[in-house]
């Protein structure tokens, strides 16, 4: 699983660092980051569809 | 955006948020109200439904220092440097001990003058429990509009001898059965569970929720993470029945229960 998370691309693991690991909310992630709400929105879903394939390709994810 | 609703392509990319709990309130009314009325979306929310379990499986520690190494590569973070944090072999060591210690509940500290030198784990992980927690209210909204997940749904209202759930539920080798109860307002849940080979064997019983609502019952493991272990709507038969439910969590991570139920106040049980 850390494996699937170590491939993602730099921008999308942040995301995922921001909102689920640090539990920030959709604001205070686009404040550090230094990006608009809307994008961390869209990244972070784009970060779990990324995330699911990584997982998928490792057998991991159905 | 409109302020009152939302259309599909509005909704898809709000639902990596959604799922992970950093939405902001009044956003997820309306992605949930999309989702009342919107297969495909319901769809696509399913399948990311398994992510936020799977993401608990790394600790915050590792996680946030993978983005950290990133930042600044090893050799060049002052802090660290100066706290004599060589390398992430050391960082990775220290994150597993510290889920061994949450874990095994001594109370032992992580030697926080090392890992403090480049995080604050204790507030991150207090964000994330507070947001978890956050998460669990409305929670119960995503697995009805998302349907069943996977195999999640064990139990849909399907009734078994409540006396000895632990008769009723023993197949196979395990351990012993234990019981956990907790109550919110007038409402009541008991939570009997067990190691087993692949993880924790639950069986859920409630009382004080009306017939035909959905419930879902939560374990919570090391760090505040949550795993759906399975889900049910309630039938007639009320503190007669237990809903079987299982969890990938293995027994000793446990650290309690949460059951949600639709349009009410989650369900808190101290395992």
């Amino acid at each position: 699983m850390a494996e699937a998370l170590a491939s993602l691309r730099p921008d999308h693991r942040k995301v995922i660092v921001e909102t689920y690991y640090r539990g920030c909310s959709v604001a205070e992630a686009a404040a550090t980051l230094g990006i608009p709400a809307g994008t961390v929105k869209s990244r972070t879903f784009y970060a779990l569809k990324a995330l699911k394939l990584a997982l998928q390709e490792r057998g991991l994810a159905p | 955006m409109s302020q009152q609703t939302m259309d599909c392509s509005e909704a898809r990319l709000s639902l990596g948020v959604y799922v992970l709990g950093a939405i902001d309130p009044a956003e997820r009314a309306l992605v949930d109200s999309h989702l009342a009325t919107c297969r495909d979306c319901r769809d696509e929310l399913a399948g990311l439904a398994g992510l936020p379990a799977l993401l608990a499986r790394v600790g915050a520690e590792e996680a946030i220092a993978l983005s950290a190494e990133e930042a600044a590569p090893p050799g060049l973070l002052p802090d660290a440097a100066k706290a004599g944090l060589p390398d992430t072999g050391l960082l990775d060591a220290l994150a597993a001990r510290s889920e061994r210690t949450a874990a095994s509940g001594t109370g032992e500290e992580p030697p926080r003058e090392l890992l403090g030198a480049v995080l604050d784990l204790t507030a991150a992980r207090r964000r994330r429990r507070n947001w978890r927690n956050i998460t669990l209210t409305a929670a119960a909204a995503v697995v009805i509009a998302g349907g069943a997940f996977g195999g999640a749904r064990l139990a849909s209202g399907t009734a078994q001898p409540a006396p000895s759930a632990g008769q009723a539920f023993d197949y196979g080798p395990g351990g012993s059965w234990q019981t956990a109860v907790g109550s919110t307002q007038g409402m009541e849940a008991t939570v009997m569970y067990r190691q087993v080979g692949w993880g924790t064997q639950l069986a859920a019983k409630v009382v004080g929720i009306p017939v035909d609502t959905n419930c879902q019952l939560w374990v919570v493991g090391p760090g505040g993470s949550r795993e759906l272990a399975g889900s049910w709507t309630t039938d007639s038969n009320e503190g007669l029945v237990y809903y079987s439910a299982g969890a990938s969590t293995p027994e000793p991570d446990v650290h309690g229960f949460v059951v949600t139920v639709s349009g009410h106040q989650p369900i808190t049980v101290h395992s």
